[in-house]
């Protein structure tokens, strides 16, 4: 009278494969769970009470025990409550043990004995080790992208256990679910939220629909091609978040590896991924109030991805970076560093991809004037305290600084058509060809040692740089930034195989926002 | 001396109080006078004197303080303290003393001094002006500090933030005929604002550096406008180069009105809000301060029947304009686009971006080219922008 069941749960963006056993005996009719399972764990109970019922299978009067392995680990979600169910019809004889042999369960139970979605299909798919698996329907595309079990699925109780009696042939997955991975499942808020993040904005984004902004437009380019951080300041409506969004349009698409962590990642957060064949890296823009469990990841039960992991493999846009929260900031060292997160809780410490391009928008000063000459308000405290805000080494990381202004009329008004976003992407796609050929997946991710391999300087460059170090405009470390930028923009330049001294000026000038936002009020 | 310097070095010691237990006494008498128990004679004597703390309870508790004080300090060790710190204190009426100080109704009884201060008794002109200055403000008070330097005149200005660093920074060269004075509010060795560190260091060295807080006193608020009737009383003439509106520079021209000293102001942008105060004081019938030569005149005039001489008028000095003219050798030798970048620079900081639309070369090209005039002295990095420099002006 016993029965185990294959399953899994989800920790952090990882699957972690459980086993359900299932034990009816004589005794006192009780219903037990152990095996440190949380509170929606435990309300398995009376949830897979009443679907057994209302599926018109008798309930065992007797003493029931369910034991969750491994016991010392904690176990979240309602994911356990199919193969709880299964579990007992197999322990009470209403199921042949042979019909599930090899076959692995995941799904929440309504009370009506319906099998509904749960997040991170994917990775708990990946986790399970069993030939086949069956999926509430809504999980189905998640799960089929991992290729490896057999996926099944059933829209009910009732039916799930005639098609494992071999009564009825299984539903077929296209019928069940007709929809693309972009409906897998509708977390209520979730989509909402996603809108926010500019994901699900009706029609892509084109660099063609900015006006003016030569600067600006060049920081894109170099920041995609050179997997460069950027960051933007200027005044209130330079157009610093309508550049920023267009920056997943010219990135290069995701290859195979880097769409199924993307998906995975999303997938753990119970976001909807993506529509199937949209290969655009994900672009996130939390707003300044988020939390740091948020960002960063974590969460009490459900080690949930932050931020920072579900923009892996694309963008993390900080509008307002003045106004996040220092701590907050900072907490940004690591990922940006290492490309993982590690979140570490009493319980457990998870890891989370977190290797994404981080561009940040701010104002010059808190009025947000101080570009234009005498319009700023703020006094000089306030401006201390505002540059202030940002820690130096969290500065340090961004290659790209720049001040962006607000487009003149004759910008505005003119009709001819900015460059497409397709043919920067042309461009960026070759420079990180380049880089690929140097052994890393961005300039920016080269070694100061590899530098003086694969970018040889000119001697005018090299004499230009004798000067910025010379004069105190650039430190020590700014020179191996500036020679990054500088290598990308000679590779984005295809008359030139060396580091020129046009390239090493201009890469100065993508970085010469720094200055002025560290600089004084009136610094000359 | 020690015991003059001694006595403002007591807490809740204010210029003031000191001005009403110095007059015509010596300081030892009235450091002798707080020692003894006779300390109520001191409490007396502020009372006496009609002071406008008279039957404040504090009164007492403050003498009380400052003897205990007096009982446990040496005036000596304080003395030797000074010498060790390279600070040198002054009496008033003794050698040394800023000649311009000793018949202002408001004088300090002691100042305590860095560096050299001897300069004061030439030409003083002060350049004062806001803590939040532009660039055109900061600009200004360089090119005017550096100017009125080279022609013999003491830039005398208060050390803080903005137009007083941009004037100190004109004026401080090696080989300038005039060094400049700087008149802080806290004690000489307490820098204020920290930013100035190196600026601080380097007027020690060139120039001097004067406070009538003793050394250690914070930069409390209300010593400012004390520190301010002091560059009023020391300079012939007082320029404002930029001020806000009710800036705490227009507390200096009020010092300098009260004392029929010369007020002259820069004017301004009219959008300016860093120049309002400056642009009011104008249409109030101030003069006009347009370069060093205005300044140079109103100085004249100022020292007309005085002994003081200004330095030797050389050159161009006397003209409009001077110190503008470009040495033609370097842009003569400019090539085209080196030119066209240069045109569209600006004597203000001018974003990238506007240089590289006015000129109509390339990103890539203007940022080459800005960085070749800058290597020629042409071109300055201001900001997050550029601007011409005094060389590349015409």
């Amino acid at each position: 009278m016993i029965a185990s069941i294959p399953s899994a749960t989800l920790l952090g963006v990882r699957g972690r494969p459980v086993l359900v056993e299932v034990h009816v005996s004589n005794g006192l009719p009780g219903f037990t769970v152990v095996g440190l399972p949380d509170a929606a764990c435990r309300e398995a109970r009376d949830r897979v009470r009443a679907a057994l019922l209302s599926s018109g299978f008798p309930w065992p009067l007797r003493r029931v025990t369910v034991n969750l392995a491994p016991s010392g680990v904690r176990k979240t979600g309602a994911g356990l409550d199919l193969p709880i169910a299964v579990g007992l019809l197999v322990a009470t004889g209403e199921l042949d043990a042979a019909a599930i042999a090899g076959c692995g369960f995941v799904g929440e139970l309504g009370l009506d004995g319906t099998i509904r979605s749960v997040p991170g299909a994917l990775p708990l798919t990946d986790a399970l080790t069993s030939s086949a698996v069956v999926m509430p329907p809504a999980c189905v595309p998640e799960a089929l992208l991992v290729g490896k079990p057999v996926v099944r699925t059933a829209r009910s109780l009732r039916e799930l256990v005639d098609a494992l009696s071999g009564r009825i042939a299984w539903p077929d997955l296209r019928t069940v679910s007709p929809a693309g991975p972009a409906q897998a499942h509708k977390v209520p808020g979730a989509t909402t939220a996603d809108q926010a993040c500019g994901q699900g904005r009706a029609g892509p984004l084109d660099l063609a629909d900015v006006r003016g902004q030569p600067m600006g437009r060049l920081a894109i380019e170099v920041a995609a091609a050179g997997g460069h951080h950027l960051l933007l300041s200027g005044p209130p409506g330079s157009g610093k978040t309508m550049l920023a969004e267009r920056l997943p349009s010219v990135l290069p698409p995701l290859d195979e590896a880097q769409l199924l962590e993307t998906y995975r990642v999303h997938s753990a957060a119970a976001l909807p991924l993506p529509p199937a064949g949209e290969r655009r890296p994900p672009f996130r823009a939390p707003h300044h109030g988020i939390s740091a469990p948020a960002l960063v990841g974590g969460g009490s039960s459900w080690m949930r991805p932050g931020e920072v992991s579900l923009a892996t493999n694309g963008v993390l846009f900080l509008d307002e970076l003045g106004e996040f929260p220092s701590p907050l900031l900072d907490l940004l060292r690591q990922p940006l560093e290492e490309g993982v997160i590690r979140v570490a809780r009493a319980r457990a410490t998870v890891s989370f991809p977190a290797r994404f391009l981080l561009v940040a928008a701010m104002n010059p000063c808190p009025c947000g004037e101080r570009r234009g000459i005498g319009s700023c308000v703020c006094s000089a405290a306030q401006l201390a305290r505002y540059s202030r805000r940002l820690s130096g080494p969290l500065l340090d990381r961004f290659d790209l600084h720049v001040a962006v202004g607000r487009p003149s009329v004759r910008e505005l008004l003119d009709l001819v058509p900015a460059e497409s976003s397709a043919s920067v992407a042309q461009r960026v796609a070759k420079v990180r060809e380049l880089a690929h050929r140097r052994g890393v997946t961005a300039n920016a991710a080269l070694s100061s040692a590899s530098l003086d391999v694969h970018a040889p300087l000119t001697k005018a460059a090299r004499e230009l740089f004798e000067r910025q170090l010379c004069s105190g405009v650039l430190s020590a470390r700014g020179l191996d930034r500036v020679r990054r930028v500088a290598l990308t923009l000679a590779d984005l330049d295809p008359s030139k195989t060396a580091v020129d001294e046009i390239h090493v000026a201009m890469a100065l000038e993508l970085r010469a926002g720094r200055a002025a936002l560290l600089g004084g009020p009136g610094q000359v | 001396m020690a015991y003059a310097a001694t006595l403002a070095g007591l807490d809740s010691m204010t210029p003031q109080r000191l001005q009403r237990l110095l007059r015509g006494r010596s300081a030892e008498e009235v450091f002798a006078d707080l020692r003894a128990p006779r300390a109520r004679l001191v409490s007396r004597l502020m009372h006496a004197e009609g002071a406008p703390d008279q039957r404040n309870p504090r009164t007492a508790q403050i003498v009380n303080t400052w003897r205990r004080a007096s009982v446990d300090t040496d005036p000596a060790f304080v003395w030797e303290r000074l010498v060790a710190s390279n600070t040198v204190a002054y009496r008033r009426g003794s050698p040394g003393y800023p000649s311009r100080l000793v018949d202002d109704r408001a004088a300090p009884e002691v100042v305590f001094v860095r560096g050299s201060i001897a300069q004061l008794d030439r030409p003083c002109v002060a350049l004062v002006g806001t803590r939040s200055a532009t660039h055109y403000g900061s600009g200004v008070a360089a090119e005017l500090g550096a100017d009125l330097s080279d022609a013999g005149v003491v830039v005398v200005s208060g050390l803080a933030a903005g137009i007083d660093a941009a004037a100190h920074e004109g004026a401080l060269a090696p080989e300038r005929p005039a060094p400049p004075v700087a008149v802080v509010g806290g004690g000489v060795d307490v820098v204020y604002p920290a930013s100035s560190n190196r600026l601080w260091a380097r007027l020690e060295l060139a120039g001097g550096i004067l406070s009538e807080a003793a050394p250690g006193a914070a930069p409390e608020r209300w010593r400012f406008p004390l520190r301010n009737r002091l560059i009023a009383a020391l300079a012939h003439v007082v320029v404002v180069v930029e001020s806000h509106k009710g800036g705490g520079a227009l507390h200096t021209v009020t010092a300098a009105d009260e004392r029929g000293v010369t007020v002259l102001a820069v004017p301004g942008s009219v959008r300016s809000p860093a120049s309002e105060g400056t642009n009011s004081l104008i249409a109030d019938g101030c003069g006009v301060a347009r370069d060093a030569a205005d300044v140079l005149a109103a100085l004249e005039l100022a020292c007309a029947g005085s002994n003081y001489a200004l330095g030797p008028r050389t050159g161009p000095c006397g003209q409009r304009g001077f110190a503008r003219n470009s040495p033609p050798a370097v842009t003569a030798r400019l090539s085209p686009d080196e030119r066209a970048v240069l045109e569209a620079l600006e004597d203000v900081a001018t974003p990238f971006e506007s240089v590289c639309g006015r000129s109509g070369l390339g990103l890539a090209l203007t940022a080459v080219t800005l960085e070749r005039l800058a290597t020629l002295g042409l071109a300055a990095r201001s900001g997050s922008g550029w601007e011409r420099s005094a060389a590349g002006r015409r």
